[in-house]
């Protein structure tokens, strides 16, 4: 189903030459050209700095490339004017690395918000929002608040608001940053399970084992520039030693509010949800569903 | 449409709800700043409507000497009426004062010989002119200085008090509404801080600007229209307060009607356009650009 699309038309994403500067010293990407097709699943590896983020970021929209061409079904984003972005952000889910879920909030809630924040009325939130939680096998804690879910079951809400536009193309970044293997192979699972249904994905990780598993293609990074690309079905082994794939902190990644600081008005995280944070014990096997 | 403003309100009254204190501070001074340059904007416009008012009942009033000879008068009238600045001079011979007294208060007058003077009533053009030709006119030996009785000193004294009562209320008023201002801006400035969360997940989904601003925009014109309701219902509770003491204490201003909804209008449109100047500032550019990774 997903192969056919590929056939017609042109490729999902297109980026040609792509290079992006942060300032005239600090690269993001420094040429990058790579094509994907409609119904693709995509691992983006590499080390930290390596410009992982940076190619996510062209996509929606949040940063621009300094030189080549990024473009979506056919579409040159470069050219793309402001107000158009969140039409263009309405044709992608976005699952962001800390889940971005509203503490204040309860599950059905969290995804409720987004669409009503994308103009759908309550009366297509009511019909949508229970279909979109059984999607993400997240229904049963539709009632819960964010600091009473585990990790795992967060980041399947973040994936659920992904859902609300039904985006043919779905980006996340470290999914599986902060979960445990089961937790982890439950979300590429889910994700695995969308992309069976022609949604393209794309996922920026640093998760050896689970690239490894799951093989499908993977465009390997390195200093801003693409050292590896192996297809779907293929062995993929880094380029790079294992070692540094993953021995860094996680860099945190809270929203930056122009450049101002705002630090003293954040709330703590409530004691639940860190202490869930930290690996609550899991009972269920490691079943990817397919 | 109706479902997408529901959601644009909510999202206003969500962050005006959780502001409680920042909200009461914004729209009480905003009340107060609106009370204090349209209320006595108000009071100004009266007094001066009032001061107005005042040159053509202005006259200067001059009792002549006993035993002035008509023709003395006569003479001194015709003087007068030369004399820059008059408009009008209207000789009053006693005798005919006295016979229109008498009809008027017949106990009072009864059996007792007319102790009235001759006298004159000035109409000037110029009330600048009233100091010159009463200094002149007391100079007359048919008059003398303490004769000659015009209101200088009240129309002085009008004048002042008018000036007192624009300048304090622009000041007052001013500082007022800066600090409302202030606090608006800066209340709108913290729901942007508080509601980051929110606006965050808006640009992941692909809101739209509108509806990430509306809602702010939103709470600061409702800050103002509040602040703008307020002070109309302040001003209606002095107003009441003023005519009942000029009624009892000055005998005047009874017949003035309470504009109701010029008013209301009035201040509650100043407050909102002020509240939505206000947000519109704090918003600008903050909004826009959203983070979303
Ligand atoms: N907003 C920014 N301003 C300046 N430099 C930036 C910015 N974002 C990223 N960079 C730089 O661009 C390079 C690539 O960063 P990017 O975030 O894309 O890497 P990454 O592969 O996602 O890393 P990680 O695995 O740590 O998330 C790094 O050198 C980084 O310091
Ligand atoms: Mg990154």
């Amino acid at each position: 189903m997903s192969m056919a699309k590929a056939e017609n038309g042109p490729p999902h994403l297109a980026f040609d030459r792509v290079e992006v500067y942060y300032s005239a010293l600090v690269a993001g990407l420094k040429g990058v050209s790579l094509s994907i097709e409609r119904g693709e699943f995509v691992f983006l590896c590499g080390q930290t700095g390596s410009g992982k983020s940076t190619l996510l970021k062209l996509i929606t929209r949040e940063v621009r490339e300094t030189k080549g061409q990024v473009s979506l079904l056919g579409r040159d984003l470069g050219q793309l004017p402001d107000r158009e972005i969140p039409y263009l952000r309405r044709q992608m889910g976005i699952v962001p690395q800390d889940y971005g879920l509203l503490p204040n909030k309860k599950v059905w809630e969290n995804v409720a918000y987004a669409m009503r924040a994308v103009n759908r009325s309550k009366r297509e939130v009511r019909a949508k929002v229970p279909q979109i939680l059984e999607q993400v096998n997240i229904m049963h804690r539709a009632d819960a608040f964010p600091y009473e879910l585990s990790g795992g079951e967060q980041q399947r809400v973040a994936i659920a608001r992904a859902l609300i536009n039904d985006p043919p193309l779905l980006i996340a970044d470290e999914p599986t940053g902060n979960l445990d293997p089961t937790h982890s192979a439950e979300i590429m699972a889910l994700l695995s399970r969308l992309n069976e249904q022609g949604t393209t994905i794309i996922v920026a990780t640093h998760d050896i084992p689970i690239v490894q598993r799951l093989q499908q293609r993977v465009v390997e990074l390195e200093f801003g520039t693409i050292v590896g690309d192996t297809a779907a079905g293929e062995t993929w082994s880094p380029n790079i030693s294992s070692a540094e794939y993953t021995t860094f902190e996680e860099k945190e990644t809270d929203y930056q509010f122009d450049g101002e600081e705002f630090e003293i008005y954040l709330e703590e995280p409530s004691p639940e949800a860190a202490a869930e944070e930290t690996g609550e014990p899991t009972h269920e096997e490691e079943t990817p569903r397919a | 449409m109706l479902d997408r403003i529901e959601f644009l309100l909510s999202e206003a009254f969500v962050s005006l709800g959780r502001n409680k204190w920042m909200t009461f501070a914004a729209v009480t001074t905003c009340a107060m700043a609106l009370l204090l340059l349209g209320g006595l904007g108000f009071a100004y416009m009266k007094i001066d409507q009032f001061a107005q008012s005042l040159p053509s009942k202005f006259e200067i009033s001059v009792f002549f000497r006993d035993k002035v000879p008509a023709d003395d008068a006569k003479r001194v009238v015709a003087e007068t009426l030369k004399m820059q600045g008059v408009d009008s001079v209207r000789f009053l011979p006693k005798d005919v004062q006295w016979e229109v007294l008498k009809k008027e208060q017949p106990e009072l007058t009864q059996g007792i010989p007319n102790p009235l003077p001759d006298s004159m009533r000035i109409r000037l053009k110029d009330l600048a002119a009233a100091p010159n030709v009463a200094k002149e006119l007391a100079k007359k030996p048919e008059i003398g200085g303490e004769n000659v009785k015009y209101l200088a000193k009240e129309q002085e004294l009008l004048t002042t008090a008018l000036g007192a009562v624009r300048l304090l209320g622009l000041a007052l008023g001013g500082l007022m509404l800066i600090t409302s201002g202030v606090l608006i801006y800066n209340a709108i400035r913290l729901t942007v801080v508080a509601r980051r969360r929110e606006h965050r997940i808006m640009h992941l989904v692909g809101a739209n600007q509108a509806t990430i601003a509306l809602p702010l925009l939103l709470e600061g014109f409702v800050q103002g229209l509040l602040g703008g309701l307020i002070a109309f219902f302040a001003f209606w509770g002095s107003f009441a307060v003023v005519r009942a003491l000029m009624i009892s204490t000055l005998q005047v201003g009874g017949t003035e009607v309470f504009p109701i909804t010029s008013s209301l209008f009035g201040f509650v449109a100043a407050g909102g356009v002020y509240g939505l100047i206000c947000s519109l500032l704090a918003v600008r550019g903050k909004t826009l650009k959203g983070a979303i990774g």
